[in-house]
């Protein structure tokens, strides 16, 4: 009896927040007070003094609960990624030095084989943030108006953008600290000393190549540059933060500076590139060297926005999304789904 | 038509929040209910399904929105800053060896130099931080009165005093990544094997400075807790953070680490209003400055 008590107690205790789809309406839905109710909210007035806890939530309330529903599709979508990246990888510079040579840099996996996955998946991640954006916005202006529904796999794409660049900033980070460690690993000390070794053999007075070092200079300041400003989207993706902005302030935060974010790292990985794209020594086994993929799909976009934002394009998309619509298109689209 | 009642209504969905000047008062504000009227409300009855996102705000109140009013003074400062330590560092690192001895040190300009200007803009504005407190307390000193209001500069200047130490932190985040970048870079890597090439023409066995070693060693580590420190400053500055502390400990972590702890300690100790406290009208710091004296004369508690 006290037992049933106990649920029903816990029962107000553990208010489930509803559902909810609709990721970008969160400071929408602020009002309606569903955000004061906090998801793990405990009622002060009980008489026991049971703490609540991780340990203490009932087992029918525990399977009513959502295990974090909007991260399902960005995290599978970078677990896929990183795979393939991780083998892709592997193929290039592990087996197939290998297999031909017999050499064995197996040593390389832990970090130099992580640190070209947590670059790409999170460059690539950062692109599907703002492609779906360039998508409605030629959806948008395919229909002539903003009030028809976007198609389901678009509209799902658009609600876990926050996801998507949240991930993107995560494995960003990790890429930094991954790169910032390289000095500090036993294997750059030896290779350190053995450059050293080999140029005093050959009597080398000045090891300095000019291209190559502001090659470095300029795609690492680029990168630590872009990372500040992934990391100010982040904080502003912070409920608080994203709470006390208008938005028009978060809306120049998070699309504008967040292109320029995407620019940026798309440049760190183009000059991080300089000259290899013509260096045959890169093409193993004809495959392409792995920043190539990665710049491809940013540059697409990066291009769609740049042609979207040409002033007839983009006069026209600010007219639809203020509410103007175009009849023609409209009377179009009822005559043909009329038929 | 329709477009007309859909303007209507987000007119009412999109509540503006009133501009709020008073950002260390946020928390005092929190009875008011202010805090609970968030920028971006909407109102739930709508009958249509449309989504608002960023495509859907209406021009007119986008542009009656704010765009961050209280950063505005900080940016500048920090920018002003910026270009004139970047000038100053170009001069005498780049341009004085390139005019005197044709030394070329362009390459030195996207890493080092940057990294020369990020400590010194970081480190000002966390000094503007703690400057206004101090000159707080040496008018509340001259008044003989927290009640007479501050000059409108010193006013205006203490209700940024978050920002600039946001904009403090950002920059030291920079410089601590930058710096750590140092050993990364080929610039690096080549000079070390052209020491080393050196060092064996010199037969020279031992490259060991001590004296330079406990340089480095003593600055850096400083340099990390210092870090550590403002990141704890930066945390407690999040609303939701903020929120969560009581006056004292906010005020604990953001004054005691001013350079004016101690003085604060022994001002605060002598003031006569003990209750007072609370409002930093003897206590410089990164509290609650005496520019809420209108509010004060209205909450003469302190609130916990």
């Amino acid at each position: 009896m006290e037992s049933r008590q106990d649920i029903t107690n816990e029962e107000e205790l553990w208010k489930m927040k509803p559902m909810k789809n609709l990721e970008e309406d969160d400071y929408l839905n602020k009002d309606s007070g569903e955000n004061s109710v906090l998801k793990r909210s405990v009622l002060l007035h009980l008489n026991q003094t049971t703490r609540f806890d991780e340990f203490d939530c009932p087992l029918e309330l525990q399977h009513k609960q959502e295990l974090f529903p909007e991260w399902r599709l960005p995290m599978k979508i970078a677990a896929v990624l990183s795979s393939l990246t991780f083998l892709y990888t592997l193929l290039r510079e592990i087996i197939h030095p290998f297999v031909t040579s017999h050499q064995q840099y197996f040593y390389k996996i832990p970090i130099l084989v992580i640190n070209k996955v947590l670059p790409m998946v999170s460059i690539t991640l950062l692109t599907l943030v703002y492609l779906p954006g360039v998508i409605a916005a030629v959806v948008q202006l395919h229909n002539g108006t903003k009030y028809k529904k976007f198609p389901h796999w678009l509209d799902r794409w658009m609600l876990t953008r926050k996801q998507l660049g949240l991930l993107s900033f995560f494995f960003a980070v990790l890429h930094a600290i991954y790169s910032l460690s390289y000095p500090m690993r036993r294997s750059y000390r030896y290779k350190l000393l053995n450059w050293a070794y080999q140029q005093v053999q050959q009597n080398k007075e000045d090891a300095w190549i000019e291209h190559d070092v502001w090659r470095m200079e300029i795609y690492v300041s680029l990168g630590i540059v872009a990372l500040a400003i992934l990391a100010l989207l982040a904080v502003t993706s912070l409920p608080s933060v994203s709470n006390s902005l208008t938005w028009r302030e978060f809306h120049y935060i998070q699309s504008k500076l967040g292109i320029v974010s995407l620019l940026l790292g798309t440049i760190h990985a183009l000059i991080f590139a300089w000259n290899k794209w013509v260096d045959i020594k890169q093409f193993v086994w004809y495959t392409p060297p792995t920043f190539m993929i990665a710049v491809f799909l940013p540059l697409v976009v990066l291009m769609c926005k740049a042609i979207l934002f040409l002033p007839c394009l983009r006069k026209k998309i600010l007219k639809i999304r203020h509410g103007w619509e175009d009849v023609t298109k409209i009377n179009k689209t009822e005559i043909s789904s009329q038929l």
